[in-house]
């Protein structure tokens, strides 16, 4: 608990907060996931600098591969935001791949409809797909503060009966006749995010994935609310003893977190996918987990977390077509990542104590 | 429509093949969390084991020795649960998607290895389904029976093991004790952190005797992605089987049914999505206080011998 303590000055100054030990945290995470993911790849057999030199090469190689680490980036930023948001109050909302779909669905429904102009279209499909996402995040906050039902179990089955739901309504009600995919329809073309560069994926949802990282950066550090879910994680009974409502406290958190997810499945609708694939997500939800904490949920950390993140993704597709090393090797990277962020003996980020009151496990935050 | 006897026997016996794997993870996971480990790895571990499980029978024939390397697989991710979670005090929430994610991700990698394929194994040689001749003769028991893998009653030999030593044995009392209070349980003599090992590593290898059943048990290939998401229907099974071995069977059993129904009545009048939604409907209803008990009171923290 050393540390939890100590008064930091909390001025805005956020290079010198970047440098500070959470910074050097995460990248020790980082840089030991990709050694021992060397490790194992080469154990099966495989080489691992080949590899990484594709991986590389990927990222850095050629003047498109930039704007497609951005466009990848631009879905893992805000699922990052989503998990990040409710860490700050104690929550872990390990839903963000069901509030991702809600969101696209929505966002797919709402850019079939004809005749809006693009001035109103664009901004009416990604709020609504946000909206979607907050309703259905506060679901298991909502849950959480009346029955006490522990929002990871909660989330994680969320996940699944929405998985399911938008799989029934992708295949039957919202099914076009003549198409041969699990999709809906193609949206209308006043739906459709105006791209970046000719012929990338990249689109202006990257600007407003970083707004909002900026606008829940200045929300959590400098207005009331924020401070009420910084309270409310770092000790919930001692919040509630001050007189912050934490149910309220908890439905916000969630509700944000909701809506960055449903903005993610919403910008990928209408700017890569253009309607809803089943399946089009490759588990940018469960990124989310992974890059929310090595930013160690911080919104500015999670900027810089999800486009190393976005980048490796990038990477790993041209190390697939080529070397003989799958692009799910990126996913034990992920994976390793989150075992060494999850020791504190190591980090000390998350440190769990008890609030016997609720079964609850808010996590310590050390990063304000 | 007239319904036969026939059909509702091979009902109940594909919902019988359907619950082997989830009832073998979740009691697994059931014996974790009653030490105070949260769980939430078991498709990362039953994935990684039902591939190992057909990687070795490859190689060596035998499918005997491919259960083997399962369960040696999942001992491997027990005690990469067990030095994190234990050792290094991580948050075992984190921990259980780190394994997830390493299980899900590794796969394909070896799948390219070995068969140069990401989507599919080679066909093995299955573990033995039993036949005997004379009970197929009996009725109603024999058709729902025969046919049935060596592992679903491996499952029930199992289950009754970890019944009696759960509830009759002192060292079932320990567990229980460690996952409710730890503190006592150590004033009261009990090392603590060992007997958290211990049932880590049992409830991992049990995930992975899951991971063997799926594929050298039932399809006797590996297939990406093949456990679909059946290692979290075993944390539902937990869940709503109240964190007690007998609860997680009888959970497992009532999601492999509505499993084995939903295959039935695809194309019926219930959509079969709504049906697949049952586990984790459940689950939500349970896990808010609708039925079920609570879970035990230590999950999820640390103990420091030292502190006491």
């Amino acid at each position: 608990m050393a540390g939890a303590e100590e008064a930091r000055p909390n001025a805005g100054n956020w290079l010198r907060r970047a440098l500070n030990s959470p910074f050097l945290g995460s990248l020790a995470s980082f840089l030991l996931a990709i050694g021992a993911a060397a490790l194992l790849i080469s154990l099966a057999g495989f080489d691992a600098g080949e590899g990484y030199s594709a991986m590389l090469r990927g990222i850095f190689g050629s003047r498109m591969s930039l704007s497609d680490v951005l466009a990848r980036s631009t879905p893992l930023l805000l699922t990052g935001l989503a998990v990040a948001v409710p860490l700050r109050a104690g929550l872990f909302n390990v839903g963000a791949e069901g509030q991702l779909l809600l969101g696209a669905l929505l966002a797919a429904v709402v850019g079939m409809l004809p005749g809006i102009p693009a001035w109103l279209h664009i901004p009416l499909t990604l709020g609504l797909g946000s909206l979607a996402g907050a309703l259905f995040g506060m679901v298991p906050a909502y849950l959480k503060a009346r029955f006490r039902a522990h929002e990871v179990i909660t989330t994680i089955m969320l996940n699944y009966i929405v998985t399911l739901l938008t799989g029934y309504l992708v295949n039957y009600p919202l099914h076009p006749p003549d198409e041969m995919l699990p999709a809906t329809e193609i949206i209308a073309a006043s739906a459709q995010l105006p791209r970046l560069v000719r012929g990338s994926q990249l689109t202006i949802g990257l600007f407003v994935a970083i707004a909002c990282a900026f606008v829940l950066h200045l929300l959590l550090q400098r207005s009331v609310m924020g401070y009420e879910i910084r309270a409310v994680g770092l000790n919930a009974e001692a919040a509630e003893a001050k007189g912050i409502r934490r149910t309220r406290v908890w439905l916000l958190a969630m509700a944000i977190g909701g809506a960055m997810s449903g903005l993610a499945g919403a910008t990928e609708v209408s700017g890569v996918q253009l309607r809803f694939l089943e399946g089009f997500s490759p588990g940018y939800g469960f990124a989310g987990i992974a890059v929310a904490l090595m930013g160690y949920a911080n919104p500015l950390g999670v900027i810089l977390a999800a486009h190393v993140l976005g980048a490796i993704r990038t990477g790993a597709l041209t190390m697939d077509r080529t070397t003989s090393i799958p692009a799910d090797f990126v996913t034990v990277i992920q994976g390793l990542i989150l075992v060494f962020l999850s020791t504190p003996g190591l980090l000390r980020l998350l440190i769990e104590k008890r609030s016997p009151a609720t079964g609850s496990l808010p996590i310590e935050d050390l990063t304000s | 429509m007239q319904i036969t006897p026939e059909q509702i026997f091979s009902l109940i016996a594909a919902g019988l093949r359907a619950t082997t794997p989830i009832a073998l993870a979740a009691i697994g996971i059931t014996l974790s969390e009653a030490a105070g480990i949260i769980h939430l790895s078991a498709e990362g571990v039953m994935l990684s084991s039902a591939l190992t499980a057909v990687v070795a029978t490859h190689y060596t024939g035998s499918p005997w020795l491919g259960l083997l390397t399962a369960i040696l697989t999942g001992l491997l991710f027990g005690a990469l649960m067990g030095v994190t979670a234990i050792n290094l005090r991580a948050n075992q929430i984190i921990v259980g998607f780190g394994v997830n994610f390493i299980g899900t991700g590794i796969t394909p990698v070896l799948l390219e290895r070995v068969w140069g394929s990401r989507g599919r194994s080679g066909a093995v040689a299955g573990l033995p389904h039993l036949e005997w001749e004379w009970l197929t003769k009996v009725p109603v028991v024999g058709p729902i029976l025969d046919g049935q893998s060596v592992l679903f009653f491996a499952m029930l030999a199992l289950l009754a093991v970890t019944w009696v030593v759960f509830h009759r044995t002192s060292y079932g009392l320990r567990l229980r004790m460690v996952g409710e209070h730890p503190g006592a349980a150590a004033t009261a003599g009990i090392r603590v952190n060992r007997v958290r090992y211990v049932a880590v590593l049992v409830g991992c290898a049990l995930c992975a005797i899951a991971g063997a059943e799926l594929s050298l048990g039932q399809i006797l290939l590996f297939g990406r992605n093949m456990t679909a998401g059946r290692g979290f229907v075993a944390v539902a099974a937990n869940v709503v089987g109240g964190w007690r071995p007998m609860g997680s069977f009888l959970a497992s059993l009532l999601f492999g049914l509505a499993d084995a129904l939903q295959l039935r009545l695809q194309g019926g009048i219930i959509p079969n999505h709504f049906i697949q939604m049952i586990p984790y409907l459940l689950t939500v209803l349970v896990v808010s206080g609708i039925g079920g008990r609570r879970p035990p009171l230590a999950i999820g923290t640390h103990f420091d011998p030292e502190e006491k």
